[in-house]
């Protein structure tokens, strides 16, 4: 996927795979990389910047004799993912446009 | 490379970074590691599938510039603070005088009609008497209640515009608030 694209993206995936339940790193990953490819590289400045923006908040739990790092969506991220929803009526406008003329299988 | 020496490569190359963000950096790696060795992956498999540690100290760098940004914007802040908080008691102090207005104003209303109810019917008994006293000041409270009645309708644009008002010292507040914090 073009890697602009994919930026956007990405930051929306993490929120979404914490939307049912709190989460951890390995698991993120595990979540999202059905959908979208996604490294441990990539993840961390994503989540550093989704905690500093209010979207998640983090909590550490116990796990086999180690902590656990947390990640939890907050009320603002439950609204950022929820407005995506109007990007995505969008988009689907914006492919019609681009795609118009070939043939969609 | 195992996880050892990847994890003091990992601090070797982040010393340069505040305690907390090499701690934090260290402890998401050391998690995702612990997880994968507990999935039963290959312990070697899973280093070599992290990357290399360059790589990684790359990709963290790209969020750098948002930083500078915050201390600008909080230092902006605190340098307009006095500003900003003088702007703001006015304002809500002007909100709270335009409040008590309208409650003066009601508050008229009601004790003009309250009293000028019983005066008017004490004219009508007059009438019969001294006519044109009577009428005049029969002419008076007309007025009076008019008076009343305009007051009501000025307290409520009044309270209308207090309430505009309001939201908007609420939004800009909140806007600051979400822009520097």
């Amino acid at each position: 996927m073009d890697s602009q694209l994919k930026k956007g993206l990405l930051e929306l995936c993490v929120l979404a795979a914490l939307k049912e339940e709190d989460s951890y790193g390995y698991k993120i990953i595990d979540d999202v990389k059905v959908y979208i490819e996604i490294s441990e590289s990539t993840l961390y400045p994503i989540l550093k910047r989704l905690e500093s923006n209010k979207l998640v908040l983090t909590y550490s739990e116990e796990h086999n004799g180690r902590l656990r790092k947390y990640y939890k969506i907050t009320d603002l991220g439950k609204e950022k993912l929820k407005d995506s929803e109007q990007d995505w009526q969008q988009i689907k406008k914006v492919y019609k446009f681009i795609l118009r003329g070939e043939s969609y299988e | 490379m195992n996880k050892k020496e990847f994890i003091k490569e990992l601090r070797t190359k982040t010393n340069h970074l505040s305690p907390i963000e090499q701690n934090r950096i260290i402890e998401y790696y050391t998690e995702i590691i612990d997880d994968k060795l507990e999935n039963n992956e290959n312990e070697e498999n899973i280093i070599k599938g992290l990357g290399t540690i360059n790589e990684i100290i790359e990709k963290m760098k790209v969020d750098k510039p948002q930083n500078n940004n915050k201390i600008l914007r909080i230092t902006l802040l605190i340098f307009c603070s006095p500003i900003l908080l003088g702007l703001y008691i006015t304002g809500y102090a002007l909100l709270f005088s335009l409040w008590i207005t309208v409650a003066a104003f009601i508050f008229s209303s009601f004790l003009i009609t309250l009293t000028l109810i019983p005066y008017l019917i004490s004219i009508l008994i007059y009438m019969m008497g001294t006519p044109f006293v009577a009428l005049y000041q029969f002419g008076i409270c007309i007025a009076m209640l008019g008076l009343a009645i305009l007051l009501v309708i000025a307290c409520y644009y009044m309270s209308i515009g207090a309430k505009k008002f309001n939201h908007f010292l609420r939004n800009s507040l909140l806007r600051i608030g979400k822009e520097f914090l």
